[in-house]
């Protein structure tokens, strides 16, 4: 009797969290099919009408602000992965002095929020001449993704046995052939989900994407998004707004069903040594 | 998803609520005057007492915890 009590409550808990989680993204959906007038009342199954889509990809930059987003996304994930594997080596397999320092710095930069960084980037930004660029992005997103993927693979890679390395010397390995024949398809899992968060967060960014592009022709989805108005400014289109979050969205969750195993066991995998 | 929002929360309560005096965070106060009002003085003075006060939360919270940060 105990146990049935228990796990009711254990399945109405579940049953709380995935409504609480998933309605929203459910509400965004429903809403992408209703236009005007209809948004505001209560209809959990309308018909599936295709307007607002097809007006976000017809008119407007939309699809040149996905292609933004996926061209930064991409470029940030591919150099945080090339940076974090080969400082994952020095940090993790070579001995030096003030190692635990570097370790501590690049976790202590990864702790301060965007804006405390903004004023700084901009002006460096400027001097690089990126500004309204996609450059910039690809810049100023490495901040956070680095930090995050030099720890996970630090300490992923420190769990690999040195006989490994070891064996590979003497065969006449050289350090960069060692790094990319020996330890790049051994930390694949890490790598696999580090670089996802890693793409999440650069597709997710706004404070950088708001203040370091202009035109709309340089903006990512998240900015392009935010900035989507109406015909007249006391119209805002939700229904457009919606049909965007939604395209925005699918994606990121492809990807995570994906990856979603290597997720899990890549995340563990430097927990317990 | 980016695991530092807490502190400077900023999307959200920019796209909800950006002119509302009431629910503008630290963050975007301190972009306010940095983008919106040219002021880059003030705005960075800002934003160096935010760093200011996570370093004092983070100082304190590893001598509380005792977290060791780095096991060489």
């Amino acid at each position: 009797m105990k146990r049935l009590a228990k796990t009711t409550a254990l399945t109405l808990l579940k049953i709380i969290v995935v409504f609480y989680t998933i309605f929203p993204f459910y509400w965004a959906i429903v809403s992408s099919f209703k236009s005007g007038a209809a948004l505001f009342s209560v209809n959990f199954f309308p018909a599936i009408d295709l307007t607002n889509y097809r007006d976000l990809l017809t008119n407007g930059n939309f699809l040149r602000n996905i292609l933004n987003s996926a061209i930064v996304a991409v470029s940030v994930v591919t150099l945080s992965l090339i940076f974090a594997i080969t400082s994952a080596y020095a940090l993790g397999k070579m001995k030096f002095r003030g190692r635990g320092i570097v370790l501590a710095g690049i976790l202590g930069a990864s702790m301060f929020p965007q804006i405390v960084v903004l004023s700084g980037l901009f002006g460096t930004i400027r001097w690089l001449g990126l500004y309204n660029s996609l450059g910039s992005l690809v810049l100023s997103y490495m901040i956070f993704s680095l930090p995050f993927t030099v720890w996970v693979m630090t300490s992923f890679i420190r769990q690999i046995p040195a006989e490994l390395e070891d064996a590979a010397r003497m065969d006449g390995c050289s350090t960069w052939a060692m790094i990319w024949q020996i330890y790049f398809p051994l930390l694949a899992p890490a790598l696999a989900s580090t670089g996802l968060l890693a793409f999440i967060a650069s597709w997710n960014e706004f404070l950088f994407a708001l203040t370091f592009t202009l035109s709309d022709t340089v903006r990512t989805v998240p900015v392009g998004l935010a900035l989507i108005s109406g015909s007249s400014r006391f119209e805002l289109p939700f229904g457009t707004i919606m049909a965007a979050s939604v395209i925005v969205t699918v994606p990121l969750i492809l990807l995570v069903l994906i990856f979603q195993r290597r997720i899990v066991s890549g995340l563990t995998a430097g927990a317990v040594k | 998803m980016d695991h530092r929002t807490p502190a400077g929360l900023f999307d959200l309560a920019y796209v909800l609520s950006s002119k509302s005096r009431e629910t503008a965070t630290i963050s975007i106060y301190a972009r306010q005057q940095l983008v919106d009002f040219q002021d880059v003085g003030y705005g960075s003075a800002v934003a160096m007492l935010v760093f200011l006060m996570i370093s004092l939360v983070a100082a304190v919270y590893i001598q509380l915890t005792k977290i060791r940060l780095i096991s060489e």
